[in-house]
């Protein structure tokens, strides 16, 4: 069993090994607070598509999770001095495109389903079972 | 400007791919009639002017020498002019009854686009092409990428051979479908030819979406097909979800080294590592960073714990997808997985990653051929034999590094690279696809006649149709591993490859499993030709053209059993040129 100290030791410490991060004269946020919430984002995320009984919802999940992976990658680039300045940026707007395209083929294929088995209930579509 | 030819080059087989995509919507668009016409010619020019658009921007940013003349891509060129031509006559001929011509032009392209590559390979294995990055460093034309291109443009060429003839695909409402699905079976190998070649995370998380979103379109692409669209459900939602863990994982692999790039990424990780920079807390983050990211390629393999959408998706798939699925898709997965394990198995926390691969690939070839021991449908039977077949695939990356034990640390470091792993991996992958394809166009083809896909409905057919019959046989034979097939010589490198990297335990494991699956395997031969006699003797008749592909893949893999040492020198090359990193 590991301690939640354990967990959250990454968060928390100043994260000396990666040595290159520092701060940006004007920004006034510490990176663990968009740590933070990136994991918040990515664990409602996750817990929508565990929970969730409807499709739909389970892509708003599945978004939620881009969405923290994007965060991630701004804040880190942010930090990174001027050189890495618009990787984050660069990357994050790829990835929201992507996840654009990634919701329109799953609402696709959910009106599919609907119109075929008259319900968006993940478990309702079971013609092959063993 | 030279520099950008020069890329341009290294991506011809793809811009080819493009171009048959484009060639198969204009001719859609030519059948489509007048009313729908200014719709698509606005989209397609638009689509056109922002590519050319993207590439010039591009270009500017690559202003090195010179190095290839620009004459070379007078053979892209050539293609192209020789694909419209073609269509234009076949057009003027086949009006009206051209359920062949989409197919035909597809297979043209990828014949053209194998024609461009050809040449690359033989700049790349010549030791002409020394420098193998294009695009800034995005694209690594080296001999892993030159493979697995290679293997899946002969995916693309036989799944779409198939499709021509899948029965499901040429009539009622599905008519239309065909254009649709082509240019999604296009989309996909185009993303997977990008994603084995690509070593940067950000490129590889578009190529691996590019295939993915394709794939989950032609699994649901039989409409009114209550069990396609099942299939293509529950193969979006897994989907996405595994390949939001695996962008997470990315994303802290960027945080962690703020590097996108594998050899920079690498670089870091050694520097940190040999710094003693990485303790406790830092070792727990990459842990999770790289089992994020390899959540992603463990799904598109089907690896156990991941594996559980393979039976529907594979069963409810149109079977030419369910073909790609099986052999091009695990193909180009296995091509980058490849890539991430020899970048990063042996930095850091890789060696305690390969421990755990070990067990997955023991639990997958297990589970996969447990599983299939019960099953009465022939795609799902095939869905859960390829589980198994990723779990001995898995056994090859697991021996691509020697671990060693510190026994008073207990510390797992990874030493040299075994490159027979790599060989045998890339060996396994070109015998699989080429039996895989021959299995399933063996399926199409009893389906075409008996409409259903259950082995109770198979019986006797061996004596009906005796040519598919017997290829079937040499394909069975083949997934087995029985010599003399192209199989069982993959099996010997990888069992091999495993021995030599000190996993005894594993090969074991894997020697009693080929012995389960040919319980299940011989099941299929025994309803082919054991049973039905009692019936009246009807030979079938089958398509001349679908009949000739499957005795040509029976003979390549029989081939392959027999003459294996051509294919294994190359591969040992590209197993060598890895070493390089």
């Amino acid at each position: 069993m590991i301690a939640l100290t354990t967990l959250l030791a990454p968060f928390t410490m100043p994260l000396t090994p990666i040595a290159t991060l520092q701060e940006i004269p004007g920004t006034t946020l510490p990176l663990t607070w968009f740590l933070i919430m990136s994991l918040v984002l990515f664990t409602v995320g996750v817990l929508t598509v565990i929970t969730r009984r409807n499709t739909v919802y389970i892509l708003m999940g599945v978004e939620l999770m881009l969405n923290a992976a994007s965060l991630n990658f701004i804040a880190f680039s942010r930090y990174r001095g001027e050189a890495a300045l618009l990787d984050g940026t660069v990357i994050s707007t790829f990835i929201i495109v992507l996840a654009a395209a990634e919701a329109a083929v799953g609402l696709a294929i959910i009106l599919n389903i609907f119109g075929l088995f008259g319900s968006i209930r993940p478990e309702d579509p079971n013609l092959m079972r063993e | 400007m030279a520099d950008y030819f020069r890329d341009l080059i290294a991506i011809g087989p793809e811009l080819i791919l493009c171009g048959t995509l484009l060639v198969v919507l204009l001719v859609d668009l030519w059948r489509a009639g007048r009313d729908r016409a200014s719709v698509w010619w606005i989209a397609l020019i638009v689509t056109f002017v922002s590519c050319l658009a993207m590439v010039q921007i591009g270009s500017l940013y690559h202003q090195a020498e010179a190095k290839v003349d620009g004459m070379a891509l007078l053979p892209e060129f050539l293609a192209l002019a020789s694909v419209y031509t073609l269509v234009t006559v076949c057009e003027s001929y086949y009006r009206g009854r051209d359920d062949w011509l989409l197919g035909t032009i597809v297979l043209i392209g990828t014949a053209l686009a194998g024609y461009r590559l050809w040449d690359l390979g033989v700049d790349v294995f010549s030791g002409l092409d020394q420098e193998t990055a294009y695009w800034g460093a995005l694209i690594e034309g080296d001999g892993l990428a030159i493979f697995l291109r290679a293997l899946g443009l002969f995916t693309l060429f036989f799944c779409a051979l198939f499709a021509i003839f899948y029965k499901p695909f040429l009539k009622g409402i599905n008519r239309n479908g065909v254009m649709e699905w082509l240019l999604c079976l296009i989309g996909a190998t185009l993303g997977g030819m990008f994603l084995v070649q690509t070593t940067n995370l950000l490129f590889l998380f578009l190529a691996l979406e590019m295939m993915s979103l394709c794939s989950y379109l032609q699994a649901g692409m039989l409409k009114g097909d209550r069990r396609s669209a099942e299939a293509g459900l529950k193969y979006v939602l897994y989907g996405s979800m595994a390949s939001a863990f695996m962008l997470f994982g990315f994303s802290l692999l960027y945080a962690f080294t703020g590097e996108l790039n594998f050899p920079a990424i690498r670089e870091i990780l050694i520097g940190l590592s040999a710094d003693g920079a990485i303790g406790d807390a830092e070792g727990l983050l990459l842990w999770v960073a790289i089992l994020g990211s390899l959540t992603g390629f463990a799904y598109k393999i089907s690896a156990v714990p991941f594996h559980f959408w393979t039976p529907d998706v594979y069963e409810g798939s149109p079977t030419p997808t369910t073909a790609f699925l099986a052999a091009g898709s695990k193909a180009f997965s296995f091509g980058i997985l490849i890539r991430f394990v020899v970048l990063l198995g042996d930095v850091g926390y890789g060696a305690r990653i390969l421990e755990l691969l070990a067990w997955v690939a023991a639990l997958t070839m297990t589970y996969g051929n447990l599983a299939a021991l019960r099953q009465s449908n022939l795609k799902r039977l095939f869905a859960y034999s390829s589980i198994a077949h990723a779990g001995y695939m898995l056994m090859g990356i697991v021996a691509l590094f020697v671990i060693t034990k510190d026994t008073t640390s207990g510390q797992l470091t990874a030493g040299s690279l075994n490159v027979d792993g790599a060989k045998a991996v890339l060996f396994y992958l070109l015998a699989y696809a080429i039996m895989n394809l021959g299995a399933f166009g063996v399926l199409i083809f009893l389906a075409n006649r008996t409409g259903s896909e259950e082995i109770a409905d198979i019986h006797g057919m061996g004596w009906k149709a005796p040519m598919v019959g017997g290829t079937m046989i040499v394909f069975l034979l083949s997934l087995t591993g029985v010599p003399p097939t192209a199989g069982f010589f993959g099996k010997y490198y990888l069992f091999v490859a495993a021995i030599q990297s000190g996993y005894g335990w594993l090969v074991v494991v894997a020697g009693l499993n080929t012995v389960i699956s040919l319980v299940y395997y011989f099941r299929i031969a025994k309803a082919l030709f054991l049973r039905g006699e009692e019936e009246a003797f009807v030979e079938i008749q089958g398509g001349k053209v679908f009949s000739l592909a499957l005795l040509f893949l029976a003979l390549l893999t029989i081939y392959f059993g027999i003459f294996a040492g051509g294919a294994t020198e190359l591969l040992q090359e590209v197993g060598t040129s890895l070493q390089s990193r």
